[in-house]
Parts: structure tokens; C-alpha cells; sequence
């Protein structure tokens, strides 16, 4: 997999528009069959995979990359079940990991699926849904309404993506990269409808940079952190902290229904669910997945009892980790560790 | 493979607070028998001195997991 490309262009105006035109082209050209995104149905947005330009108009781009699907649908799920089809996805960093890690297991192939990154600076808990959905992806909140998981997030850039978009780099223009080929050839059409022009991006590209490189560092100071405070803790109050957690469980498998990355067909929680006890099923759950968990914080919104899990969850991964020095979803040249 | 799984159940005892040291793995042929009988007397003699398991022995309390906190957090 390549990098992103030294050449940027550059977007004026409404990234919405941006993201309108940029998958109509997706559609017309035939690179992909479809785009997955959403649609309001009863006041609620689900989950539909458009396949024609016109449908386009009706369907929400930009509020389902940032406030996701009404229920336990998510993105990279509809990808992963519609194998086979060529598709094309908006998604979060967090998402894009998924798709690799997903991608290294056989679950997804890359190259039915084009993936539209965007740069994101860390979602909120209350998140405002009405207003400017994609300012979300340009301004960075602040650490007290941050989403739990995004506090400890460590990636901020999609690794993999065709097109790389990036509000983060300034207040008013995005920045628009290519990351692979496909990518490349694409952005030259839209670059010769006038949807984009080619600036002088170097600038905003060392900019871009430099903002990542901020995100990401206070996503390891957060873990750091917080990995301090958790051991600092004598073993048996963290053993009766972790136990109330685990113990409120009501297995309802809502997070793993939730999660992009389980894959299994059969799983043996739902399965054989009454045989497990609330902390077996948590400790199951989490031993399977530590060391591919993306830190995207699905398991944290979807839990009924408010449980903490993605903090569990990632700060065991965080471990296998620094062991193996194997981060889920960023390089998809290194295999799995655990399969 | 297994053993990346074992260091994963160690880890997460050890963040439990339970104590990594009550798993372990080793490895023996089936001609170890010898070997097998050591192994399994020291682990036995080993969790005989760390005592018995905080997980059968707790007290079953109300489960309290809507405070999203970390331990040692400060309310958020």
C-alpha cells in the first residue's frame, strides 16, 4: 500500500458538496457499484447502500460519517456482509483501521472497496446533531467533551484510503489527497470539473501534519494516563472495580453486534449465551478482541448499563500492543498476531 | 499462538489485580511425564501460597457500572 501522494488539491466551499460530487463521480464512472450511506426513514437514519446517482440527493453523507446509524448498524459492518460488491464508504480513521483489520482476516477485500477517509479530530458525547455536521470533522473539542474512547485514540489520519480528505488543516479550505491510484485518477476527473483546484498545498500539508502529530500525542498522553492512575490503584480495589463493571453485564451482545471488527459467523456468546456468566461473557469477549480493537468506542454507546468496555478493552490491547509491538488496523503488510 | 493467547489472560489478571502468576503455561513432550507431574506440583504448591482466588471468595455486591469512571478517576 502506498502513502499519500505528495499532491494535494484543494477544496473551497462546502465539504458536503465535496463529498456530494465526489461520490456522484464514483458512481458514474462505474468505479464502484455503490455507496454506503444512509437514509431518513420515520425520523431515523438507516443504513442504505445507493446505487444510483439520482438516489444520491436523498441520502445523508455527512451526518452518518460523524453520528453513525440509528440502532447497531455501522459502516464497515454493511461492507463486510455485502461481500462481493463494489462499494464505496465515507469513514472515520477508526473505521479505516477496521476495514484493514478486517481486510487481513479475509473478511474484506480492498480492492472491491473504495474508502473516502476523513482526518477526524475526536468525536463528541454530545455531539450537536443539527447545524454543520462536517464542522464536527474540522474542530478539535476539547478534552471534557470528548467521547471516552476518542480521548485515547492514537490514530487521527486514516492509514489506508483512496482519498484522503482533511478539514482539520484549516479553518476554511479542505485539503483533498489521494492515497492510492484509484484514488489518483479519480481526483483528476474532479480536478477537471472544477470540483477541485490544484492549490499550493504544501503548505497546508505541513500543517496537516503538524495537527495530527498534536492529536495523536495527546491520545498517548491520555492513555499514558490514564494506564498510570489504573495501576497506581492496589490490586484489590481494582479487582472489585473491574468486577462491579463486568458483573452489571445483562449479555445482551449489543457490543458485539456493534463492534466493526467481530467477525465471527457463529459466535459461541450468542450461541451458547445462557452458559456464560456476565463477567465470563465480558472476559470472553475481550480476550478475543484486545489485540484488534481500533478504539472506535461503538461497544461504549450501544452498552445498555453504561459499561466501561472499551476502556478495558483497550487498555488490555494496549499491552499486546507494546509486546508485539502490533498496533490493529495501521499496516497492512504485518499479519494478525493471534490467528 | 496459544502462548500470545496465555499472555493475554495474564494481562488482563494482572490488570483485574488478580495476579498474572495464576496461569502459566509450559511446554512438555509426551515422554515428560516426569516432567509434567514437577510442573504441575509446583504450580499447585504456588497458588497453595498465593491463596484462594479472589473471584470465588468475593462477595457478590450490586454491580455498579453507570459511572463511567476509571478507577482512581475523579467524577466526570
Amino acid at each position: 500500500m502506498e502513502g499519500i501522494t505528495d499532491r494535494g488539491f484543494v477544496h473551497r466551499g462546502d465539504p458536503l458538496q465535496l463529498v456530494r460530487d465526489l461520490t456522484k463521480l464514483l458512481l458514474e464512472a462505474g468505479v464502484v457499484d455503490g455507496i454506503v450511506s444512509g437514509v431518513s426513514k420515520e425520523g431515523k437514519v438507516v443504513l442504505h447502500v445507493v446505487k444510483s446517482a439520482d438516489e444520491l440527493d436523498e441520502a445523508i453523507l455527512g451526518y452518518v460519517l460523524v453520528h453513525s446509524y440509528q440502532g447497531l448498524e455501522s459502516t464497515v459492518r454493511a461492507i463486510r456482509d455485502r461481500k462481493g460488491d463494489r462499494l464505496a464508504a465515507l469513514v472515520k480513521p477508526c473505521e479505516a483501521r477496521a476495514i484493514i483489520e478486517l481486510a487481513k482476516r479475509r473478511r474484506i477485500d480492498l480492492n472491491s472497496v473504495f474508502i473516502v477517509g476523513f482526518d477526524c479530530p475526536g468525536m463528541r458525547t454530545n455531539q450537536d446533531a443539527s447545524g454543520e455536521v462536517m464542522e464536527a470533522l474540522r474542530v478539535t473539542p476539547g478534552d471534557e467533551v470528548l467521547k471516552d474512547a476518542c480521548r485515547r485514540c492514537e490514530v487521527h489520519a486514516p492509514p489506508y484510503a483512496d482519498v484522503c480528505v482533511s478539514l482539520i488543516s484549516s479553518p476554511e479550505v479542505t485539503l483533498v489527497e489521494a492515497g492510492t491510484e484509484r484514488g489518483a485518477k479519480v481526483l483528476e476527473t474532479l480536478r477537471g470539473k472544477g470540483v477541485i483546484i490544484e492549490g499550493q498545498p504544501r503548505e497546508l500539508i505541513t500543517k496537516r501534519e503538524e495537527k495530527l502529530r498534536l492529536l495523536n500525542e495527546r491520545g498517548r498522553r491520555t492513555l499514558k494516563e490514564e494506564e498510570n492512575k489504573l495501576l497506581s490503584v492496589p490490586g484489590h480495589e481494582r479487582f472489585s472495580w473491574f468486577m462491579g463493571q463486568l458483573d452489571a453485564c445483562v449479555k445482551c451482545s449489543a457490543c458485539i453486534r456493534a463492534c466493526p471488527i467481530c467477525f465471527c459467523k457463529d459466535c459461541i456468546l450468542i450461541s451458547k449465551r445462557k452458559e456464560y456468566t456476565p463477567s465470563l461473557f465480558l472476559v470472553t469477549r475481550m480476550l478475543h478482541m484486545a489485540d484488534s480493537c481500533v478504539c472506535c468506542g461503538k461497544c461504549d454507546e450501544v452498552c445498555p448499563k453504561g459499561i466501561s468496555l472499551s476502556y478495558m478493552l483497550y487498555h488490555l490491547g494496549r499491552k499486546f500492543t507494546s509486546r508485539h509491538s502490533y498496533l490493529a488496523g495501521v499496516d497492512f503488510s504485518r499479519p494478525p498476531r493471534t490467528v | 499462538m496459544a502462548a500470545r493467547h496465555v499472555e493475554m489472560v495474564q494481562d488482563l489478571l494482572e490488570l483485574m489485580g488478580l495476579g498474572a502468576e495464576r496461569v502459566t503455561m509450559v511446554y512438555c513432550s509426551s515422554a515428560e511425564g516426569r516432567y509434567f507431574a514437577d510442573m504441575a506440583r509446583k504450580m499447585s504448591e504456588k497458588l497453595m501460597d498465593l491463596g484462594p482466588n479472589l473471584l470465588k471468595t468475593r462477595k457478590v455486591n450490586e454491580p455498579v457500572a453507570e459511572s463511567r469512571q476509571a478507577p482512581g478517576d475523579p467524577p466526570r
